[in-house]
């Protein structure tokens, strides 16, 4: 066609004809090969209202990227950036430049698929780690990485291969045996993913997270109770690997609010000296507040107990002390640095001053259970039992059927000679409970052992049937005391000795001599065919703690 | 061919728009345009954004989406301001390729033309034309331009429709509910702010229609003159025309508290439906005294809780022939307590429900004289818990007693199973119900239990967080459980959303059921908020269509127009407000305004409704229905109100039958009681008395 500004009726024809055919054939042709989108631009997040430090590290990252816009390396670090900070759009577009410009550096394809994975874009996600495989088949995260995808999806065959080939590169790897047993339960194979969740809590015992699913092969098995201690076991450590390139990413971040919640993570996986580290790096960064110090305390505190040896937990303890200080320096009234440095001071025996705490803690957080119940105990210890009592009911308004609080608070009302109101919460607190041994042997023990003056509460026959199924449940020096109590009210005192004997017997045999004066005192008086009438001796820390 | 410079430059740019369009669906009007209410006549109602029942803001000109903005600015300083609107304009960038396709408008060129051609072609329609111009252009030197022009708006905009695609099932309609959440965000980001509202359907008058129950927020502190909830009449059957109106002077402009959640029953069996309204505070029993006005007996009823509680229900759990309550209590946050919570952006965000201890939930047993006993310890539903979210009650192990199911926000969910003693045992962990099946306690939303395997038995969905999928667990009759969420194709699709309000129904009336999600998250969606957002917190709804077997395709927002919206959605209440015989949903959004979605073409199929009636005529609300199909194979419907999240349903049943027959129906009314009724008519509601079947032994 050319420029032709005389046009003649066979020309126009020509030209309807040919833009007719070019339509058509333009329509067929985009039909079949869509244009490539061009790379996106890298959107920079916004950092209003980010930690200074993170927009600090942001804004050196943006520079870099405007000054180096083709170059891989720039790109993926930047990337690597952005993902520590969650910035999933930014280091998505940087990953994918980056591996345009370097497309055989495996590590942009992989860290593309955890962000687009992330990102919910479930097949370009699988493409990107199918892609970093390619580059590297033997590589084990990525066929890890690339079969939870999978198997997600509920891609079986595939995620199993994976896993398989993963087994292969890495026979120690627990994360490929937990891929397998999932799948296996998937299909119905309960055998084989027994054997995989057995093998992989062989090599990692503390991949709770593999303790669900083989409760649930067993229960596929047939086999309730060992499903069931399997299922209550359930957890969610991970059956891990190592995984250098994602380690990179989380050494990234700076900043204190992000190092505290790092921090609080660990803490929440028991992993008290990483957490540590992060608490303190958060105070480095400038988190100069309450509640981080609080948190650097608590990790210290647990670190410490953790330790075996003395003199260094002793030291992580001090330092423990001085930041809870610190802490109450900056808020004293705060609720929470109250309560947990009174559990602090109440696990070191300073119980008067674990008291003031508490109550500091209460007076701004008034129904925290948790804390009426510590306080209510310290109480007890300083045989301050009316106080308890108070604290132990307000636990049992906020948490009613808090097994543990029921009982104290029996145990106190029959420290402050209240036996009415202890078989009175006892029977309730049974019949909500029933499964509760420590109830039932409180209950059982007053209708075996109530004093003279409360006669009228004593039922030896069913004090009797509750003994019987206490033991039934655990053959212990306190419930067989507990049955002797019942068969000497019911007369039966030749069967009372001769259990307090076996019990004897057995406190011999396991070195608990602590317990034969009781015993023994016990033996006398069925000896003397005279029933016990005291639930607890006065002198039983559990009445006296 | 060779085209000439200012013809290749317009061409250029024409791409470089169709390009932009992609990227920016909504700003692109020629492509999408925004979405309104299809129903015309009603958009003056929608204008008026109901944020107080006492101070209504009624402007006349305004569009929907510009009243209510203007209702918001009205009440509320501009930085908590935060209004529902179609997606924002994304920065450019890969966060973009997560945004929806947003298109309605429809090519007359391609109508006819299967979807997945539409898909590829629209986009390419404008190129096409920008190219015909360019022809077009060459010619016009010697023909004039404005044949030219006419040309080429006839091939690119002239033919573009603006009305969902004829195989839509929903519609939008205001049809009068004109009502605006509000969830009183002052820029503190307060927990509370992000976890309500629901809403009821239910039949306030017994006029045979469903009216309509919206629970509202308030001011974060509470002032004296906060929002009240607001109840709307359904004026159906007085006028024939499905139109909603603010009943007036029902005493329940008293219901001001900072609502969360509604469950409706008549717990005085005197034959008018009272609601129990959840409150981040106190909560309120009403009473229906049948004249049209409600009374709050929470005091002399004894039904007050103080903490924060969120879904509740009425349910018979002793068998005594009255309502029981049984109130999910949620975490123990309070304003005073508030701390502040960063995301992992390091930027402030709402604090998720782990960062605060759980409330046990309670069990109140109604004593048949108006009011109710704590029995929280005695039936043993106190001894475990997590943060209550969702509650469903439902004969799970098949024993004929009533049991409970609780979602937990990201702790392990409850399982209570009816001892028929007055107590529960919770069964959830060797049930394989009480975790996903790898073990990780899921943060549980919405909740809803049916039949969805055909087997005979309850299933459960629930509905979670981003970066969880949801979960659906397959029962096997006597109250066990497999999770078969990734098998289901249920799991997937909802890793990047956070599901709230749920419910099975069969919305296409083909017998089996489908899902509908509401979805909105609860922490800030990063490419939103990098966008400017003020309320980077919403996500578009989902549909699945059951396709037989527990499995389920995802209907796409470019096939219902409707899920294109994204909204901050919460609550979701099911039920048949127009009586055509499908079933309807109404949305509720956090912070925004209420969607009527209407079904539009699920009465197409055979159906028949019922409306189930016990001995003394008052509604039912547990029953089970079982449809013996000409197959030999029956479907099972259950009676229910409590489902979804904080919400309230329609317990009328819908059996849409597909391509099938009833041989015979039969109604299971509780453990002791089945009858055989005879086949009702098609296409129509029914009254089924209990009594007046066949005794089935």
């Amino acid at each position: 066609m050319t420029k032709d500004t005389a046009a003649t009726p066979s020309k126009q024809r020509f030209a309807v004809l040919g833009l007719g055919c070019w339509l058509l054939l333009a329509g067929l042709h985009c039909d079949r090969t869509p244009v490539a989108a061009p790379p996106a631009a890298i959107a920079f997040p916004q950092l209003h209202g980010l930690d200074p430090a993170v927009r600090t590290h942001l804004e050196e990252v943006q520079k870099q990227l405007q000054r180096a816009t083709s170059d891989a390396k720039v790109l993926g670090e930047a990337g690597l950036t952005y993902l520590a900070y969650k910035f999933n759009g930014a280091a998505a577009s940087c990953f994918e430049r980056a591996a345009e410009i370097a497309p055989d550096d495996r590590r942009w394809h992989y860290y593309r698929g955890h962000v687009l994975a992330n990102d919910g874009a479930t097949a370009a996600a699988l493409a990107a780690f199918r892609k970093a495989l390619e580059l590297q088949p033997t590589d084990v995260p990525t066929l890890i990485h690339l079969a939870r995808l999978e198997l997600e999806q509920h891609d079986l065959e595939n995620a199993a291969r994976h896993f398989q080939a993963a087994l292969v590169e890495a026979p120690e790897t627990s994360a490929a045996d937990v891929g397998l047993g999932r799948i296996a339960l998937q299909r119905g194979d309960y055998d084989a993913a027994r054997a995989h969740l057995e093998a992989a809590l062989r090599r990692t015992p503390k991949a709770t997270e593999a303790c669900y699913s083989l409760g649930l092969a067993y229960r596929g098995l047939g086999k309730p109770q060992l499903a069931a201690q399997w299922m209550q076991r359930q957890g969610e450590a991970r059956a891990g690997f190592p995984d250098p390139l994602l380690d990179a990413v989380e050494a990234r971040i700076r900043g204190h609010r992000l190092h505290h919640d790092l921090g609080l993570r660990y803490f929440g996986a028991g992993e008290f000296e990483t957490a540590v580290g992060y608490f303190r790096q958060a105070i480095e960064s400038g988190a100069e507040d309450a509640r981080t110090h609080m948190n650097l305390a608590s990790a210290l505190a647990r670190w410490g107990d953790q330790t075996h040896d003395p003199a260094s937990a002793a030291k992580r303890h001090q330092e423990a002390e001085t930041h809870y200080l610190r802490a109450l320096e900056i808020d004293p009234e705060g609720a929470v640095a109250n309560y947990t440095y009174g559990t602090f001071l109440a696990r070191k025996k300073l119980t008067a001053n674990a008291v003031l705490h508490y109550q500091r803690a209460l007076q701004r957080d008034t129904d925290n259970p948790d804390c009426h119940f510590n306080l209510a105990n310290a109480l007890r210890r300083l045989g301050r039992f009316r106080d308890a009592r108070g604290h132990y009911e307000e636990v049992i308004r906020l948490q009613p059927l808090n097994a543990t609080a029921r009982f104290a608070l029996a145990l106190t009302h029959l420290r402050l000679g209240d036996v009415t109101a202890a078989h009175r919460l006892l029977a309730k607190s049974h019949a909500a409970l029933p499964q509760d041994t420590r109830i039932a042997t409180g209950l059982a023990r007053i209708l075996a052992a109530a004093p003279e003056s409360h006669a009228g509460l004593r039922d030896g026959a069913r004090a009797e049937t509750l003994a019987r199924w206490l033991r039934s449940r655990e053959n212990s020096v306190t419930h067989i005391e507990t049955h002797a109590m019942a068969l000497a009210d019911l007369g039966q005192f030749e069967a009372a000795a001769s259990l307090i004997r076996s019990a004897m017997d057995a406190v011999e045999k396991q070195r608990r001599t602590e317990l034969l004066p009781g015993l023994l005192a016990m033996l006398r008086s069925y000896e003397q065919r005279s029933p016990w009438r005291t639930p607890w001796r006065i002198d039983d820390p559990l009445l006296s703690p | 061919m060779v085209l000439s410079d200012s013809v290749k430059t317009y061409y250029a740019r024409r791409v470089q728009n169709v390009n932009q369009a992609k990227e920016m669906p909504l700003r692109a009007s020629f492509l999408a345009p925004a979405f309104e209410p299809a129903d015309k006549p009603l958009q003056h109602a929608a204008a008026c954004g109901r944020v107080a029942r006492r101070a209504p803001f009624h402007p006349p000109q305004a569009t929907a989406e510009k009243a209510l903005s203007a209702s918001l600015r009205h009440v509320w300083p501009a930085d908590a301001y935060a209004r529902t609107r179609p997606t924002p304009r994304p920065n450019r960038g890969a966060s973009v390729a997560a945004q929806p396709d947003t298109g309605s408008g429809e090519h007359c060129l391609f109508r006819g033309l299967s979807p997945r051609f539409r898909e590829i072609a629209r986009p390419w329609s404008l190129a096409y034309g920008s190219l015909a111009y360019g022809s077009l252009a060459y010619w016009s030197r010697a023909y004039g331009s404005l044949a030219c022009w006419l040309a080429y708006l006839l091939l690119t905009c002239g033919c573009t429709v603006e009305t969902p695609p004829p195989s839509a099932v929903f519609r939008e309609v205001a049809s009068g509910l004109d009502f605006v959440h509000v969830n009183g965000m002052s820029g503190q980001r307060y927990f509370c702010e992000i976890v309500g509202a629901g809403c009821a359907l239910f039949d306030y008058d017994s006029d045979g229609d469903l009216d309509l129950y919206a629970v509202q927020g308030a001011p974060l502190p509470t002032t004296a003159n906060a929002p009240s909830d607001v109840l709307y009449k359904n004026l159906l059957i007085e006028t024939g025309e499905l139109r909603y109106e603010p009943a007036v002077g029902t005493g329940l402009d008293a219901a001001t508290g900072y609502g969360m959640g509604v469950a409706v029953g008549d717990y005085d069996s005197d034959g008018w439906l009272d609601l129990y309204v959840t409150n981040f505070g106190p909560n309120q029993l009403w009473r229906n005294r049948g004249d049209g006005t409600f009374e709050d007996v929470t005091a002399t009823s004894h039904a007050n809780d103080e903490r924060w509680s969120t879904s509740s229900c009425f349910v018979d759990y002793d068998q005594d022939g009255d309502l029981d309550l049984y109130i999910g209590n949620y975490v123990d946050f309070r304003l005073a307590t508030h701390k502040p919570c960063y995301s992992e952006t390091s930027a402030l965000d709402y604090c998720g429900p782990l960062s605060f201890r759980p409330y046990p939930d309670r069990l109140l047993q109604n004593q048949g004289d108006g009011t109710f006993v704590d029995v929280s310890a005695q039936s043993r539903i106190a001894a475990e818990y997590g943060g209550a979210l969702g509650v469903v009650a439902t004969d799970l192990n098949g024993d004929g007693a009533v049991d409970l199911y609780v979602a937990n926000d990201g702790t392990a969910n409850q399982c209570w199973i009816n001892r028929g003693d007055g107590t529960f045992e919770n069964t959830a962990l060797l049930a394989g119900c009480a975790f996903n099946i790898d073990g990780k306690a899921e943060a549980s939303m919405g909740i809803d239990a049916a039949d969805c395997d055909g087997d005979g038995d309850d299933d459960l969905f629930m509905s979670h967080l981003t970066g969880e999928t949801n979960t659906l667990y397959l029962n096997d009759g006597k109250g066990t459980f497999d999770d078969h969420s990734m098998a289901s194709g249920l799991g997937v699709p909802s890793r990047t959303l956070t599901g709230f309000g749920t419910a099975w129904f069969d919305y296409d009336n083909d017998g089996t059921l489908d899902l509908f999600l509401a979805n909105g998250a609860v922490k800030t969606i990063e490419a939103l908020a990098s966008a400017g957002d003020p309320f980077p917190l919403h996500q578009r709804n989902q549909l699945f269509r059951g396709v037989g077997a527990a499995r389920f395709e995802e209907i796409s927002a470019t096939a219902e127009p409707v899920l294109q919206r994204s909204e901050v959605s919460r609550g979701a209440a099911f039920g048949d407000v127009d009586n055509d015989g499908d079933t309807d949903v109404v949305v509720c959004n956090n912070n925004g305004p209420l969607r009527l979605l209407l079904n539009q073409t699920g009465n197409r199929r055979p159906w028949i409704g019922l409306h189930l009636k016990n001995t003394a005529g008052r509604t039912v609300d547990d029953a089970r229905v079982e449809a013996v199909l000409n197959t030999g194979q029956s479907l099972w419907r259950r009676a229910r109100r409590a489902a979804s999240y904080c919400s309230s349903n329609d317990p009328r049943v819908l059996l849409g039958l597909g391509e099938h027959s009833v041989r015979e129906l039969r109604v299971h009314w509780n453990a002791q009681q089945t009858e055989r009724f005879a086949v009702p008519a098609l296409q129509r509601w029914h009254t089924i008395q209990q009594g007046r079947g066949e005794v089935v032994q």
